[in-house]
């Protein structure tokens, strides 16, 4: 893989959150973790879109649960980043930290 | 309704239109976070969202196919004028028109069916090859599918153009040229008992008397040349294949739907399957 293929912003989060997330991380629990860091409704839809997206990339891998009543009997989608999409957020940390220190404060005007 | 179930309707939506293995996940999260809590609105917006997204990328997974099926029909018009000008060969087809009915309406159509089918195969055979998916594994079932597919969806597609026009009070539509002989002739049923009658179309330019300009006159003409209708409504000439495909009038357009929809349905599920495959989930 083109390991200059840096990754988006959104995908960056959802990367961060399977991982946050660990053994548990499923579509639920990786949306209200988007949602609380970004303080905005997120798409369930858009979620598996860019991690199937992912997936396609090899950077996560999905497995089925086992189906559950309270979910009416559906199987959840766990979701674990590879070491290949691990190896691109370490990646994208450093060029992001590099630009991070190039960035000038903002001068604080005298009230 | 009761409160920990969610719209039925917004979730018979979720399921059967939106495509791929994720529905059944999709589904229970979303099931999930309704009985948590979430209100009927929330579950709403998010079928919604889901359905959008998912049909946004079915197109985009399609693209290369939506392009070929449009180009292809752009072709098809020629590739009738072609056929036609076979088929009004008397010596190849004539004994066939000269049938009595229902005999000649059902060998007319018969041919309609072969003329298409044929010109939609050979598109879908391209296509393929060009996707590189002969080279793939995939069963020869498939394949057959996708023949059977288009070729339902022409003749359905072409039931339906074919009889749209008949609703319309003023339409002069027919169904073969022995009928629409008989049916538009002063002189009649000793037409349409005469045997060995070969009919063909003759276009001509002639000046409209009443605007002074050139139209194009089609006339239905028989063996001994016998004009035995006339059509003057500014038929464009069919001179050859190239200003068939140049034809963008709302006729050449409607002829060319049949085939782009039967493209369409005959090489979706056929490239799905790929999508599929690369979207595949470890159980």
């Amino acid at each position: 893989m083109d390991s200059r293929s840096y990754l988006g912003e959104f995908e960056l989060m959802l990367l961060l959150a399977v991982i946050h997330l660990g053994d548990e991380a499923y579509g639920v629990p990786i949306s209200l973790k988007l949602e609380t860091h970004r303080g905005r409704n997120v798409s369930l839809g858009s979620v598996y879109a860019a991690l199937e997206r992912l997936e396609g990339k090899g950077l996560v891998v999905s497995s089925l649960g086992d189906p559950t009543p309270e979910r009416g009997g559906k199987a959840k989608r766990y979701f674990r980043v590879t070491k290949e999409g691990l190896r691109q957020l370490h990646e994208t940390r450093r060029v992001l930290t590099q630009l991070w220190q190039t960035l000038p404060r903002p001068k604080l005007e005298r009230i | 309704m009761n409160p920990k179930e969610p719209p039925s309707l917004a979730t018979w939506m979720l399921l059967h239109l939106t495509p791929g293995p994720r529905n059944e996940a999709l589904g229970g999260d979303l099931l999930e976070g309704f009985r948590s809590g979430r209100s009927v609105a929330w579950y709403w917006r998010q079928v919604i969202a889901a359905i959008s997204i998912a049909c946004l990328r079915e197109l985009n997974d399609h693209g290369s196919l939506l392009l070929f099926a449009a180009l292809w029909s752009v072709l098809a018009p020629a590739w009738d004028f072609l056929i036609e000008n076979i088929e009004h060969n008397p010596t190849v087809f004539g004994p066939m028109w000269n049938l009595a009915w229902p005999w000649s309406t059902g060998a007319a159509l018969g041919l309609s069916l072969v003329i298409g089918s044929t010109c939609i195969w050979t598109g879908m055979f391209l296509y393929l090859v060009l996707q590189g998916a002969i080279t793939r594994k995939f069963g020869v079932r498939h394949i057959g599918r996708a023949l059977v597919m288009s070729l339902c969806a022409f003749t359905a597609v072409s039931a339906v153009l074919f009889a749209l026009p008949m609703l319309l009070p003023s339409s002069a539509h027919f169904i073969d040229r022995l009928s629409f002989a008989s049916s538009i002739t002063p002189s009649g049923p000793h037409y349409e008992k005469r045997p060995n009658i070969y009919y063909t179309y003759r276009y001509r330019q002639e000046i409209d008397k009443q605007t002074g300009k050139p139209v194009i006159v089609r006339s239905l003409v028989s063996r001994d040349a016998n004009d035995l209708y006339s059509d003057s409504s500014q038929i464009p000439p069919a001179t050859s294949p190239l200003s068939e495909i140049k034809d963008t009038s709302a006729r050449a357009i409607v002829a060319r739907t049949p085939y782009f929809l039967s493209l369409l349905c005959g090489l979706w599920g056929v490239s799905l399957r790929f999508g599929n495959r690369r979207r595949s989930i470890a159980t």
